[in-house]
């Protein structure tokens, strides 16, 4: 089992498309995916577009990345790339 | 129900009334997305067939999706199209289609039934949600449901809901419109919408009691509750007290003894007690209405309105043949006095609503200057927007093919052709001169086509106001539409109930525009037919007759009642009362000024209620 911490740094969060995106990577891997809130422990499937939107997961919020296969360590390293890189959408700028 | 009413306390809520009159029932609630969804109990040996039934609607919809990605991503670019991404992701997410498939199984219910448990569920979870921008996210899924749901039900199917429940909604969608059926809607309770708005039109067309401007109406009422609708005074009882529906009651046997009594009259002349003659006309929102023009001694058809061909062939756009069929419908049943058809008021926030603007995407569009997206945008400000004649202009397809429709069908009746909302002469001419090349067309097609179809103006806006002495040139009659027309002049959207008491037809703004526009058509010597709610309401009728109007267009229902009062009352005293309303610089002072004139020349108004209740009466200041 693979787990890293990763913090949700755009501006609008884990909203519909950047949610899109994510289920879209995670989807990638064979591995089983967990995506879980440090703050409140609430856990849920990175390959569930409707349990990464319920994360609410916004600016600012800390998540735990766990994945557990044979390609856990890639979809860990892949997602929260995907997380730190604010989803490709806010051009690297921080606001 | 019985069993409840003593437990329960009475609830009184106040709105807006925006269809007179009285009816009671059970409560059901409309879902905000307009897909009323009903729970079957399956045997058995039906369990698999739903599931796969649940299961083909996903693809459809699925597919649905993907159709619609391409197109917004070819013209939109990639970054917009992700957001429905994050909706064919939900058509793919095993949990959610897991959950509903067991749900089918388990429970043995209508897969329809099991999407809603399940989206209702998540969505509740959702209105939890403390950060704004994530909570309105809820919209995706109940856009998914609303698609599922769609494709399970079929685009086409009927509404089903008890006989005589009183529906309750935010807004009542437009594919609810066509299903209204007074036999089965007792009322209507409406959150958000006004007095002009479809569905207020609808009801009073129909004869359904609504009250709208219950904000939260699904919040505050449950289903099934034993609902009283007032739609004359805009109140709705939840939970009605027993002697409330008595009082209720009775007032209702002493209307229909009256209402017996204005039929006895009416095959009565329609002329004053002193001897001037006026023509009373129906409006028409649909083809059903054309029995109650008849049944109410309506002569001829003042306005048909066509937007509900659009609602009906929604999400395509109604063919020259479907229309055509309409029409000739109308010509037939509108006899010598003929109909005046008014070419589509529509703007394109909704057709989008219909999904109808998809059907105008292969539709040649004139440059607006607009830049080559998509052609639809939504508008910020549709009543000053891309709508009515400016619509039509800018869709040259679309009005060819009502205007095709309408001179086919004008073989078969006397028809007249009106544009609704003109502000430039120029649009005037432009529709004639695509009248003119549709009328050679179809004559080179073999087609019989009059030698001369009238076409009208509609004076619903000030420019129009100033400009009418040239319109008058350009057209072959008016017609004042009031509804528009007050709004424009008075800077009033009589849909928003915050400032609905703003709008009074009795201004003294709207009845010196009426005036002039009155002057000006008796100088060209030209038809002024006054069509819009003014007309249907006995204090504003009697002032249109005094400022000197001869033909007044109405819904149905309220003809009786106009022609009663027009034998009542003696023309010249009428028209001094007009002179005086003219001079007035406040709306009560009209007001009061056409009530003592009522006491003083004894006319007897049939219903008071009407009186008070068809249109919201100014607030007096202190």
């Amino acid at each position: 089992m693979q787990r890293r911490t990763v913090q949700v740094t755009n501006r609008l969060g884990l909203h519909a498309r950047a949610a899109a995106k994510l289920v879209h990577v995670a989807n990638r891997f064979q591995s089983t995916i967990a995506l879980a809130r440090c703050d409140n422990g609430q856990t849920v499937d990175a390959k569930s577009i409707l349990g990464v939107l319920l994360l609410a997961a916004s600016a600012g919020t800390y998540l735990d990345v766990i994945a557990s296969g044979d390609d856990e360590e890639e979809a860990v390293e892949a997602i929260c790339r995907l997380i730190e890189s604010k989803f490709g959408e806010e051009g690297g700028a921080t606001s | 129900m019985t069993a409840n009413r003593a437990t329960r306390p009475e609830i009184v809520l106040r709105g807006l009334g925006v269809s007179p009159g009285v009816g009671w029932g059970p409560a059901v609630h409309l879902p905000r997305r307009g897909r009323l969804v009903f729970r079957r109990s399956l045997a058995p040996h039906e369990v698999d067939a739903e599931v796969a039934r649940f299961q083909t609607a996903v693809a459809v919809a699925r597919e649905q999706l993907q159709a619609l990605r391409q197109r917004m991503e070819h013209a939109l670019g990639r970054e917009h199209a992700y957001i429905l991404d994050a909706q064919r992701l939900m058509l793919e997410d095993a949990g959610i289609l897991g959950e509903i498939e067991m749900l089918i199984r388990t429970n043995a219910i209508n897969a329809e039934w099991a999407v809603k448990l399940v989206t209702d569920r998540i969505l509740a979870i959702y209105a939890e949600i403390k950060d704004d921008y994530l909570r309105e996210r809820g919209s995706d899924i109940e856009d998914v449901a609303h698609r599922l749901l769609t494709v399970l039900v079929g685009e086409r199917d009927a509404y089903a809901f008890p006989e005589g429940a009183v529906l309750v909604g935010e807004t009542l969608p437009p594919s609810l419109l066509g299903e209204l059926d007074p036999q089965r809607v007792a009322g209507l309770v409406i959150g958000t919408g006004g007095w002009t708005s479809h569905a207020a039109i609808l009801a009073r067309g129909l004869g359904i009691p609504a009250v709208s401007g219950i904000h939260g109406a699904l919040a505050l009422i449950e289903n099934q509750a034993l609902l009283l609708v007032d739609g004359t005074q805009g109140l709705v009882f939840v939970h009605p007290a027993q002697e409330v529906i008595r009082r209720y009651e009775e007032q209702q046997k002493e209307r229909e003894r009256r209402w017996l009594l204005l039929r006895e009259r009416a095959p009565l002349p329609t002329t004053t007690s002193d001897g001037v003659s006026i023509i009373v006309r129906a409006n028409i929102e649909r083809l059903s209405e054309l029995e109650d023009a008849r049944h109410f001694g309506a002569c001829g058809i003042g306005l048909l309105r066509t937007e509900f061909l659009f609602l009906q062939a929604a999400p395509e756009l109604p063919s020259e043949e479907m229309q055509w069929r309409a029409y000739r419908q109308v010509a037939e049943a509108a006899g010598p006095e003929g109909a005046v058809i008014r070419t589509v008021d529509w703007d394109e926030n909704q057709m989008a609503a219909l999904g109808s603007h998809r059907a105008l995407r292969d539709e040649p569009l004139v440059r607006t200057g607009m830049d080559d997206r998509e052609p639809w945008i939504h508008e910020r400000n549709p009543a000053l927007g891309l709508r009515a004649i400016r619509f039509s202009l800018n869709r040259p397809q679309v009005l060819r093919t009502q205007l095709r429709a309408i001179v086919r069908a004008a073989a078969f009746g006397n028809l007249r052709i009106v544009l609704p909302l003109i502000t430039r002469v120029e649009e005037v001419h432009e529709a004639r001169h695509v009248l003119d090349a549709v009328c050679r067309e179809l004559r080179a097609e073999g087609f019989e086509v009059p030698d001369r179809l009238p076409l009208g103006v509609m004076i619903e806006t000030p420019a129009a106001v100033w400009l009418v002495e040239e319109l008058a040139t350009a057209a072959d009659f008016l017609s004042l539409g009031t509804n528009d027309l007050i709004q424009y002049i008075l800077a009033v959207d009589r849909d928003n109930d915050r400032v609905a008491h703003l709008y009074d037809p009795l201004h003294p703004a709207v009845l010196r525009a009426v005036h002039h526009v009155m002057r000006a058509a008796e100088r060209a010597g030209l038809d002024l037919e006054v069509c819009g709610e003014m007309a249907a309401h006995p204090l504003h009728a009697l002032v249109l007759l005094g400022l000197g109007v001869r033909i007044l267009s109405m819904r149905p229902r309220a003809i009786p009642l106009i022609r009663d009062l027009i034998r009542q009352c003696e023309l010249a005293r009428v028209r001094d009362l007009a002179q005086k309303a003219l001079t007035a610089s406040r709306g009560i002072e009209v007001r009061q000024l056409v009530l003592r004139g009522l006491e003083e020349m004894h006319l007897e108004v049939f219903d008071e209620a009407l009186l008070n209740g068809s249109a919201p009466p100014p607030r007096d200041p202190q």
